[in-house]
């Protein structure tokens, strides 16, 4: 499919929903929190086939280290990025060398176990993460004398973040070290015989993906300008793979799809029902029976099995295109 | 004397009270081609394994032209010169032809690391690639998935994969397994044409081709090396027999 024909109406729909009422506004800035979180996780689901049930930890790292330091500390809110950024790298140089000495489930348990840490140090080292309270009173940042504190505004920074970051990430896709990426996880054996050092790359990948997750944590505590540990929690975790998943793994467009799909559909089944995570997990089934690698590939595959269709010799339209001609 | 391009020193490896590797030694010169027989179990493969590092001896020392690789993983020994192909395929299926020799010029290539760049626009590396999968006879199938070949071609890709690395020394487990006739001629051809620049010791069953191929032969049982010889002293040795047939 042609690029422009997604580039295009993605680009303009970004820029229809500042001109809706703050509610959409606000709701859409959400989405595009949760598409860069989805997105960094499918660096490792989808390109490194790590699949993580720890991720939500660099998130919630990025948000705690910005919250602490604004907060606490009295950094400025720009200032603190760069740290927040560093920290996360360096949390997440260290849980990957710890989960990438395992493989399949046992990368999964440790990084759940890796998780769950986070979250307990969350919810007990009181005098830094305020534990079950968390923390509050984080306030936006003015880039260069620009208020943050609209819903147009904060959207318009998280919108451009967000296509940096899908930029990023469709060069980074087409780059040798993606391919390599693709590889470690097509064929590792191969890989190393070939002379690629598995390990370390898919190291790297662990902490880019961390990092980019931060970005995401960093957002996500300037939106709501509070933290709490439930950000760290393995929900998040799961929330996010499954955003993945319903979308599509190994494409660039899936965790974007997927974020908005599972976010559109929370928000519109609590207003129906108290049991909407019950609906959400109908959903997940829906989507995995009917089409198990996704949305994006799933209606992809709709669209060409479409178009053969309506290029066959044999199909009604055709055959009254003939009848027409004959006559 | 100059300086083998592989030489192995007692080396032996066990799986729990399993010794796959009894105190193997061998040597093999620059240019030389080298065929390993044996029945099956014998330890042809775990041998290439342990020579590329996928597996760690217990004890014993193999030197690549010179330098004592035992403690490198195998990237870094694939970086040294050897290269492999695999008894199983290891293709990746999902991609085109042209695209997995790409992939095995860049494992020797630091623009691996570049996460930025932009692949297809490598012409120097799909130039490479074509002259690659013109060697192995694949050129004219470059924009094909590996998926949609025949066995007959991935088992050239598999090839081309490995000389695509440009290795002092390949090893080749078993080329021909699976094929048919007329595709074990082709690819017979394609292994004589493998430049002497590169020492080649492969495993193999079929004879007529191993034999036509090799000029030293290695004699493997239980992990262990029972002859060592020109191709003549090897094939006329009652021990050949012996181990293949039983009597």
């Amino acid at each position: 499919m042609n690029r422009w024909l997604i580039l295009i109406p993605s680009a303009l729909a970004l820029l229809a929903i500042a001109h809706l009422g703050d509610f959409y506004i606000n709701f859409a800035s959400r989405i595009l929190i949760a598409a860069i979180f989805a997105l960094s996780l499918n660096l490792l689901v989808g390109y490194a086939g790590l699949m993580s049930l720890g991720h939500s930890a660099f998130f919630g790292v990025a948000g705690y280290c910005m919250a602490w330091l604004i907060v606490t500390r009295g950094w400025s809110p720009v200032a603190a990025i760069p740290a927040a950024l560093l920290l996360t790298g360096i949390a997440a140089g260290l849980f990957g060398l710890l989960a990438l000495r395992a493989k399949g489930i046992g990368f999964l348990m440790i990084t759940l176990a890796l998780g769950q840490m986070a979250w307990g140090l969350a919810m007990r080292w009181v005098s830094v993460t305020g534990g079950d309270n968390g923390i509050r009173g984080i306030a936006r940042p003015t880039p260069f004398g620009v208020d943050l504190t609209t819903a147009t505004a904060f959207y318009a920074l998280v919108a451009t973040v967000f296509s940096l970051v899908c930029l990023v990430l469709y060069w980074f896709t087409r780059s040798p070290f993606g391919a390599s990426l693709r590889g470690t996880r097509d064929q590792p054996r191969r890989m190393s015989a070939l002379g690629f050092d598995v390990t370390l790359i898919r190291w790297s990948a662990f902490v880019a993906a961390g990092c980019m997750a931060g970005l995401a944590g960093v957002l996500d505590v300037y939106f709501n300008r509070f933290i709490d540990p439930s950000v760290l929690s393995l929900q998040s975790s799961a929330e996010g793979l499954l955003m993945v998943i319903v979308g599509g793994v190994d494409v660039l467009l899936g965790p974007v799809v997927g974020a908005a799909a599972v976010l559109i559909f929370a928000q519109v089944a609590s207003d129906y029902t108290e049991h909407w995570t019950a609906a959400l997990g109908i959903l997940f089934l829906v989507i995995v029976v009917l089409m198990p690698d996704g949305l994006v590939p799933g209606v992809r595959r709709l669209w060409t099995k479409l178009c053969t269709l309506q290029t066959a010799p044999g199909t009604l339209a055709n055959q009254l295109l003939k009848r027409g001609k004959a006559r | 004397m100059s300086t083998p391009v592989l030489e192995i020193r007692d080396l032996s490896k066990s799986f729990g009270t399993l010794h796959v590797m009894n105190g193997f030694a061998i040597r093999v010169e620059a240019g030389e081609r080298r065929l390993i027989l044996g029945p099956n179990g014998a330890g042809k493969t775990t041998l290439f394994n342990l020579i590329t590092g996928e597996i760690k001896p217990g004890a014993g020392s193999v030197k690549v032209s010179g330098r004592e690789v035992s403690a490198l993983c195998t990237a870094r020994r694939a970086a040294l010169g050897i290269g492999r192909t695999y008894q199983i395929l290891t293709l990746f299926q999902r991609d085109t032809v042209e695209h997995n020799v790409i992939l095995a010029l860049l494992g020797r290539d630091k623009l691996r690391w570049h996460p930025l760049r932009n692949l297809a626009s490598r012409h120097a590396l799909r130039e490479q690639a074509h002259d690659v999968l013109q060697r192995v006879g694949l050129a004219s199938h470059a924009d094909k998935s590996v998926g949609a070949m025949s066995y007959g071609e991935k088992r050239r890709l598999e090839i081309a994969l490995a000389l695509a690395q440009q290795p002092k020394l390949l090893l080749l487990d078993e080329p021909l397994a699976g094929l048919s006739a007329d595709e074990r001629l082709q690819i017979q051809a394609m292994l004589l044409e493998i430049p002497r620049t590169i020492a080649t010791v492969m495993i193999e069953h079929d004879m007529d081709v191993a034999l036509s191929f090799a000029e030293r032969i290695s004699l493997l049982q239980h992990g262990k090396l029972i002859l060592d010889g020109s191709r003549e002293e090897v094939v006329n040795d009652p021990r050949t027999r012996e181990v293949y047939l039983g009597h």
